[in-house]
């Protein structure tokens, strides 16, 4: 069955929507794009630092959905942490491919080092750029410091470790049981089924 | 070659994988091992349903780029099938 009008396409789950996008109903899309695409813009942006860069990554992420919707399992998760994934994912290939990009220019003397690229600047920008939101409050200090720099600042956990000081023991640890935790109070919230 | 990490070193991995915070050599590892294995992938899922927590900037998203996805999708079967073209004319 598809919709006819605007009015009863706001209404339907992602899951229902994602199913009218498998029979190529390019409404659902739209649908999908309003209630999704600030969320996965806004990250792709925070994490590339610039917004043509982060409105190829919102692209490349619907026209993947318009494809291949059956990639999307609801039975797994929610179709915004799916479409989040996918964005964040992307960003940080790309984010990785221009940082070694720069190393290696920098190492043949074709560029000067980039200018602010300092750890602990980095560190301060990444931790309080964003406000805490009731779910990272439940974290400790340490733990929200890795998971800053792991998902927005696109470092790997060891690149996380040289930049904190710390084993990489210690940081795997940091992020996973803040997520744990996070996760966890989600659960207690009544906001998602454990 | 590197020995294949254990089930113990890949649930230790799972946080640092859902944020992509892994490096490329244990990326393949982790992700057969989590494709395999229910309770990982169980874990990995959890994981990444908190990280969209913390995604929330909420911009209002652009027309200007919906447009251009749209110009850039595949037409439906049915216009196809009317139209043999790039999809562009089903824009307002």
């Amino acid at each position: 069955m598809e919709w006819n009008s605007t009015r009863a396409i706001s209404d339907p789950s992602d899951a229902a929507l994602v199913a009218a996008v498998g029979r190529r109903n390019d409404e659902a899309l739209e649908e999908l794009y309003r209630r999704h695409a600030g969320s996965i813009l806004g990250l792709a942006r925070r994490l590339l630092g610039e917004r043509t860069l982060a409105e190829e990554v919102v692209q490349e992420v619907f026209v993947r959905l318009w494809r291949s919707p059956e990639k999307f399992d609801p039975n797994r998760g929610s179709l915004r942490s799916f479409l989040l994934a996918q964005a964040h994912g992307r960003s940080v290939d790309l984010l990785r491919s221009e940082r070694s990009r720069r190393l290696r220019e920098e190492r043949e003397g074709l560029a000067a080092p980039a200018p602010g690229y300092e750890l602990e600047h980095e560190v301060w920008r990444l931790t309080t750029a964003g406000k805490v939101r009731d779910a990272m409050s439940s974290l400790s200090e340490d733990e929200r410091g890795a998971i800053e720099l792991a998902y927005f600042g696109g470092y790997t956990y060891r690149e996380v470790a040289a930049i904190l000081g710390a084993p990489e023991g210690t940081i795997k640890s940091r992020i996973r049981v803040g997520l744990g935790r996070m996760r966890s109070s989600l659960v207690e919230a009544g906001i998602e089924a454990a | 070659v590197r020995r294949a990490p254990s089930h113990r070193e890949i649930k230790e991995l799972l946080g640092a994988f859902a944020l992509d915070a892994i490096v490329e050599d244990e990326r393949a590892a982790v992700a057969g091992h989590v494709s395999a294995c229910a309770r990982c992938s169980h874990e990995a899922d959890a994981y990444l349903e908190a990280a969209a927590l913390i995604a929330d900037e909420v911009a209002d998203p652009p027309g200007a780029l919906w447009r251009r996805i749209a110009a850039s999708l595949e037409p439906r079967p049915l216009s196809q099938a009317l139209r043999p073209d790039t999809g562009i004319d089903r824009l307002p």
